[in-house]
């Protein structure tokens, strides 16, 4: 029978605790001892067991917690439509998203965390089979839920400031410049969606727009988006035309996410889609080729706010 | 709660943290395999699995987290998730009843074990889970189960332990499972 001395050190052992001349030491003692090595034996079965049996124990606590509601009737509910448009439109109170130009810190930051962010991008990818679809059910189902609410708040929510609109008149380079400027602000981390993710539950909406036909129109957000793939010379471009959004290019089989973050009387939006973000210039009246955000922290951000 | 807060009540062993990150997540992960051809049943089960091995190498002291809990969380959903992808595949590649060999005499013994275990006492039964599975510190399994230091939690964790090697031994010589 195993001692008080040998037991304990059995138990080290099976939990890999002895050091490497003590376990050399051990090995050699099992060797030339059959009865303990059955005991090995058997306290790995023992230990075992008691694994199991708490994995056991905390699947069954978790089962006692209530979850979100099942995501299974939205899958299948996704199933039905032939889906093609999907407006999500986030709207945070009490962002600062400050309107300001200092981006010398950016170039510093860049390449290590380009590094990063394709690190990340690289795993979700590699198992999703369709990286647009997850979204698109994702999306539709909290539309789902959180439809009836969404007419209310939006109806409250402020229209583009005065000041934004001025720049209308400068002409198309000048806006993409004011573009790119706008690009790097948040990375100045003025702007902070996680610090929401962290938070119980922002104050977010979100609005789930279904159409059949690529022409039809997409109404119910706060901003109207039509999408157009017929025009030769625009194949992936973008104008807001009396306030509503339009896309030039292959739009309709993808999914299409409409981000908005508010601000005091500022909005800002985005555009998500096939993977990319894309920052949206209220004033942007002549179609625009959209260009992806590439700022890694902005990125990162609007991640993180759009898998929430 | 913040992450921070999170992380460290998790390591201590909170299993009330724990549910909170379970629910805090549960439409993120399992999503990720519903949405790559599992069912509703096999997401909550790898998502279980997933949170499980987070909170056994936090409990242990064996993670340091690098990333945000639900990035590290997600990757052991994907990671597990695929294995049973590649599980579900040999099975179905392979003549099913080949595989499905059951080693019934390692089977029964596992079912004698986890009835000694519980038979113990509560208080005995966690003092097993902790030091074994959790593998928590002497520290942390005092303070939590109310001991009044770690001397009295390696006592209590040592005629715990004799205590069900005994039990399982009879059941075992009852079965002749012994030689």
């Amino acid at each position: 029978m195993a001692t008080e001395k040998d037991f304990e050190l059995l138990d080290d052992y099976l939990s890999g605790k002895l050091s490497q001349e003590d376990k050399l030491a051990f090995e050699q003692k099992l060797g030339s001892d059959p009865e303990l090595k059955r005991e090995l034996e058997f306290q790995r079965q023992v230990v075992k067991s008691i694994q199991q049996e708490r994995v056991k124990e905390l699947k069954s606590m978790l089962n006692q917690v209530p979850v979100p509601a099942s995501s299974g009737a939205g899958t299948s509910f996704m199933a039905k439509l032939s889906a093609a448009l999907a407006v999500v439109a986030l709207v945070s109170a009490g962002i600062y998203f400050l309107l300001n130009n200092e981006d010398k810190t950016d170039g510093a930051q860049k390449p290590s965390q380009e590094q990063v962010e394709a690190d990340q991008q690289e795993k979700p990818s590699s198992i999703a089979s369709s990286p647009s679809e997850e979204p698109e059910e994702r999306a539709t189902e909290q539309g789902v839920i959180e439809n009836q609410e969404e007419s209310g708040t939006e109806a409250t929510q402020p229209v583009p400031s005065e000041k934004n609109q001025s720049t209308n008149t400068k002409g198309q380079k000048n806006t993409e410049q004011k573009e790119s400027q706008e690009v790097r602000q948040p990375a100045l981390n003025v702007f902070d969606p996680s610090d929401e993710l962290n938070d119980s539950e922002p104050e977010d909406n979100t609005v789930i727009i279904q159409n059949e036909e690529p022409k039809e129109k997409v109404t119910s957000s706060s901003i109207t988006v039509e999408t157009d793939n017929t025009n030769k010379k625009y194949d992936f471009h973008y104008e807001f035309r009396q306030g509503n959004l339009m896309l030039y290019g292959s739009f309709d089989k993808k999914l299409i996410e409409i981000l908005e973050f508010f601000s005091g009387n500022k909005r800002t939006i985005f555009l998500y889609f096939n993977s990319n973000y894309y920052l949206l210039d209220e004033n942007q009246t002549t179609p625009s080729l959209l260009k992806p955000i590439t700022d890694p922290v902005l990125l990162n951000k609007l991640k993180e706010y759009r898998n929430k | 709660m913040n992450e921070k807060e999170i992380f460290e009540r998790i390591q201590k062993g909170d299993e009330k943290a724990l549910e909170f990150l379970y629910k805090k997540y549960y439409r993120m992960m399992t999503k990720l395999v519903i949405t790559n051809s599992g069912t509703e049943d096999e997401a909550r089960d790898i998502y279980q699995d997933a949170l499980i091995v987070f909170w056994q190498k936090a409990t242990s002291g064996n993670l340091v987290l690098t990333s945000k809990i639900s990035t590290y969380i997600y990757s052991i959903c994907q990671n597990l998730w695929r294995k049973e992808l590649d599980r579900k595949k040999r099975l179905s590649n392979e003549e099913k009843d080949a595989s499905v060999v059951l080693d019934t005499e390692t089977a029964e013994r596992e079912k004698i074990i986890a009835n000694c275990i519980q038979q113990l006492g509560e208080t005995c039964k966690k003092v097993l889970m902790y030091y074994y599975f959790e593998e928590m510190s002497m520290q942390d399994i005092a303070d939590k189960l109310g001991f009044a230091n770690t001397d009295t939690a390696k006592t209590k964790k040592y005629k715990c332990k004799k205590k069900l090697d005994e039990l399982v031994k009879a059941q075992y010589s009852e079965k002749d499972f012994l030689d």
